[in-house]
């Protein structure tokens, strides 16, 4: 018997019917006879995509899409190791001369640009010189400093040359740098490549190309027929500009999109029970730190006059269960925070034994440093001094929001007091940048390899003033032992040097390491994924595909031929 | 006056925390040679004088400079975004006006009656309701619960393949829920001022020389009471134009409608001074233009300012 159509499956099916009875033009269309290729992807990202021009990309929306229009020399394996398994992408193979600090590319001869010109060796000198060129302002700026230059040996030989050897050489050459057409940018005002002609029509070699460019609403991506590798087996993927979470979560529902990052355990709970989603956890790169001035910002020649001690901070860490406070907050979408590093990096060292949870010893180290709670109060004095200090927080960031009133409670019953000063983005990096802060609920996003530790947590990170290391933490124990890792000739010595130096900033507490966020992607289940990678779950998209049987009206539309236009 | 908000604009964006290159809570500052360059190039190395000089100068030749995130012409970004929230708001307008005044007069019919309080009550807890979670909620109600409109856009991503009258349909069905949820917040309120007006016109001596016609009580109050009621109702739909154009912002966040009030937001967020200047210049120009229409509608359906 036939089960009688609820309100809901009516109503869909009348606005289908609808829809259909319009949907006819008369666009060109292919259709393919591969049971693997065809289909529609959309994507909701929560940022303006702008431009996707890959030196000048500075958030990860934009990465993720631009990772699928241009190609580095090699992609980053599934393993996410920096000195090996790397997939061959307009590179076929690569070789080490000298001492190991000449890297050659052999690149693919049949390797085209989407308006069908030859990729050349030449087209890598020049994306690596504006990768470094500070007017250009790549986040990568810094870590391809330590590649000395770029040459060209032949047309499809550009030789990459090191002043010196260290583990993640191989990373930096081939896979951190997406390859850009000199041909059509290297005539661009470099102060101005995001509003440049070619940002309106980006020209890539990847396996997708770009079809249609609404700004801030979806940019629209097609298979490229004629990719020297393979089509992408998807049809078109649309990156969908949806700034609300809660009606991105209601959309997904819907089944007005296909695919989206959650970062809300409310949100992915929902999301997760419904069965035609289906949902992954991996690790990613961002971790949140409560981190203290270890400088007086009145005097900041003087220490701070709590966080000086790294006894106080290593108080404040164990006074606090961060496993209960993650899990009440997160539930499974993040996990404690190992230290200025998470589980997404290559060199992460996950064994180092964090400061523990130990409520007692928090209380008798608070006590042998002479904070005790009077009788008849509720917070902790010394010399009739409370024991409390304020802590930043940008208002902007509704996860940080939530948990530094959990903290906030935690510490008070420690008989610490805790003052949150909640501020508008800008004025929370104005307090950072100035050093004016006496604790600040503080986050980023960890670079693949450990070279983005220099500027965050280094001796040199805190004497320069523009520098990022704002506690102004310093320890020269920490800081040889991340120089030898940097430095290291091989990924064995470098992980064995960059544990040292995670022990020691550890055990030094200058921060309270809190929480790292995982990466929470929900697709629906009649997509089939591939290469879903720590840090870059949209690394496979290419490879991404629907079986014929599952397909849905808006995959059949087929691979329509539309013009480039933004 | 549009002097005025662009200098006013100019003054307090400029003197808000952070500047554009300041970086993001997750990365905050750009390396300092880049930050530097950037600086130059926008001239925001110079004196707050110096760029206010320029500023105004420019504005006076319609130049209003260039958008430092979008990295283009600030008046070919509000070109871009300004069609659509008009779109928006005049659509909200014109369903939240035509509902109020309906919905004001009928009420003023039955001044007193139980329909009278119960529609009065229920117009002022609408027109409390916050913009952005009455439009989660028809988001809600009208995409997943019964999927009768699309959830946000301008267009369905799909818009290309389907046919010209297919292209409107979808049009249409994407203006609905954000037009809808502004439109329910603004008749709430045009509605409470129209059965104030109509009352304060139902005693007057022309309504009781009707009636002594032996006009119907209908024609009296909607043809002749009505018409005298529709001034007070007409100014406040111009002066709403403001508080419209402030709605929008949340409604066009949760509809993901790339209007005029996401440009605006995101614009301040990431502290793109021309562009933020450029909207409030455009937001008073708005104004503007929102009281002449009120003066003209006012003359229109007042014989004695036509007289004056």
């Amino acid at each position: 018997m036939t089960a009688p159509l609820t309100m809901r499956q009516l109503t869909r099916s009348t606005v289908a019917l609808l829809v259909a009875a319009t949907a006819c033009d008369g666009t060109t269309r292919t259709t393919s006879e591969d049971p693997l290729t065809g289909g529609s992807l959309i994507v909701a990202v929560s940022t303006d995509i702008g431009h996707i021009v890959p030196p000048a990309i500075v958030q990860v929306d934009q990465r993720l899409v631009a990772d699928q229009v241009f190609e580095p020399l090699a992609w980053v394996g599934d393993e996410g190791r920096l000195d090996d398994g790397f997939r061959p992408a307009l590179a076929d193979s690569w070789s080490w001369e000298a001492d190991s600090t000449v890297l050659v590319f052999h690149m693919n001869p049949a390797a085209r640009w989407h308006d069908g010109k030859p990729v050349r060796a030449s087209d890598v000198r020049l994306t690596f010189s504006l990768y470094t060129d500070p007017a250009v302002g790549s986040p990568d700026r810094q870590p391809l400093m330590r590649i000395d230059s770029v040459t060209v040996r032949d047309s499809l030989t550009p030789v990459f040359w090191f002043g010196s050897r260290y583990p993640e050489q191989l990373f930096d050459a081939a896979a951190r740098m997406l390859i850009v057409p000199e041909h059509a940018v290297a005539n661009e005002p470099r102060a101005n490549l995001p509003a440049s002609a070619f940002a309106r029509s980006p020209i890539g070699s990847g396996r997708f190309r770009v079809a249609k460019w609404d700004p801030k609403t979806a940019v629209e991506l097609v298979s490229d027929t004629t990719h020297y590798r393979r089509r992408a087996n998807l049809d078109r993927v649309i990156f969908a500009h949806i700034p609300d979470p809660t009606a991105m979560v209601t959309r997904l529902s819907a089944g007005e999109l296909d695919a989206a990052e959650i970062l809300n355990s409310e949100h992915f709970r929902t999301l997760s029970a419904r069965p035609e989603l289906s949902s992954r956890i991996l690790p990613a790169l961002d971790y949140t730190f409560l981190q203290f001035n270890l400088r007086d910002p009145r005097q900041p020649n003087r220490p701070h006059p709590l966080f000086g001690d790294v006894a106080m901070r290593r108080a404040l860490t164990m006074a606090l269960d961060r496993d209960r406070l993650v899990r009440s907050q997160f539930d499974s979408l993040a996990r404690v925070a190992l230290g200025p590093m998470t589980h997404a990096q290559a060199l992460a060292d996950t064994t180092v034994a964090g400061v523990p949870f130990d409520s007692a010893g928090a209380a008798r180290t608070l006590d042998s440093l002479g904070w005790k709670i009077p009788v008849g109060k509720a917070i902790r004095e010394r010399a009739g001094q409370p024991l409390r200090f304020s802590v930043i927080v940008p208002t902007i960031s509704r996860n940080r929001m939530s948990m530094i009133v959990r903290v906030q409670e935690a510490l008070r019953l420690q008989g610490i007091e805790l003052v949150v000063d909640a501020l508008e983005p800008n004025v929370f990096i104005g307090r950072l940048v100035k050093r004016d802060f006496d604790a600040a609920f503080n986050g980023t996003r960890a670079e693949v390899s450990l070279a983005g530790l220099q500027s965050y947590w280094t001796t040199n990170g805190a004497a320069d003033p523009t520098g990022r290391n704002f506690g102004s933490y310093q320890n020269p124990v920490f800081d040889a032992h991340l120089d030898s890792a940097l430095s290291a000739r091989s990924i064995a010595q470098a992980r064995a040097h960059a544990s040292e130096a995670f022990e020691t900033i550890v055990a030094d507490a200058p921060a309270v390491w809190l929480y790292e966020m995982r990466s929470a992607p929900v697709v629906h289940k009649r997509l089939r994924t591939a290469h879903m990678i720590p840090g870059a779950w949209w690394a496979g998209i290419a490879d991404w595909s629907i079986p014929s049987g599952e397909r849905i009206p808006r995959d059949q539309i087929g691979l329509r031929v539309a013009a480039a236009a933004k | 006056m549009i002097f005025i908000a662009a200098s006013l604009s100019f003054a307090l964006i400029h003197l808000a925390p952070g500047d554009p290159f300041s970086g993001s809570i997750t990365s905050p500052g750009l390396d300092p040679e880049t930050a530097r360059i950037r600086r130059s190039q926008y001239g925001l190395d110079r004196s707050l004088l110096q760029q206010y000089v320029t500023f105004i100068g420019n504005v006076v030749v319609g130049n209003l400079g260039q958008s430092i995130r979008h990295g283009r012409p600030v008046s070919e970004v509000l070109g871009i975004a300004l069609p659509r929230t008009l779109l928006l708001m005049g659509t909200a307008l014109i369903l939240s006006f035509a509902a109020g005044v309906a919905l004001g007069a009928w009420q003023a019919a039955r001044r007193g009656s139980r329909a009278d309080r119960v529609a009065g009550a229920t117009s002022l807890v609408v027109a409390s309701l916050p913009e952005f979670w009455l439009g989660l909620v028809l988001l809600l109600v009208f995409t997943y619960k019964l999927p009768l409109f699309p959830g946000g856009g301008i267009v369905g991503y799909m818009h290309d393949s389907l046919s010209p009258v297919g292209q409107l349909i979808d049009r249409v069905r994407h203006l609905a829920l954000p037009s809808l949820t502004l439109a329910v917040l603004g008749t709430a309120t045009i509605a409470r001022f129209q059965r104030a007006a109509l009352l304060d016109v139902l005693p007057h001596d022309f309504v009781r020389t009707a009636r002594a016609k032996g006009v119907a009580e209908r024609w009296v109050v909607y043809r002749h009471a009505l018409r005298n009621a529709l001034v007070p109702t007409i100014v406040l739909a111009g002066l709403s134009l403001p508080t419209l154009f402030g709605g929008a912002v949340f409604v066009e966040s949760v509809f993901s409608w790339p209007g005029m009030g996401l440009e605006a937001a995101a614009a301040f967020a990431a502290r793109d001074y021309p562009l933020v200047v450029g909207t409030a210049l455009l937001g008073a120009v708005i104004v503007v233009i929102g009281g002449m229409i009120t003066d003209v509608l006012h003359a229109a359906v007042d014989p004695r300012v036509r007289a004056r």
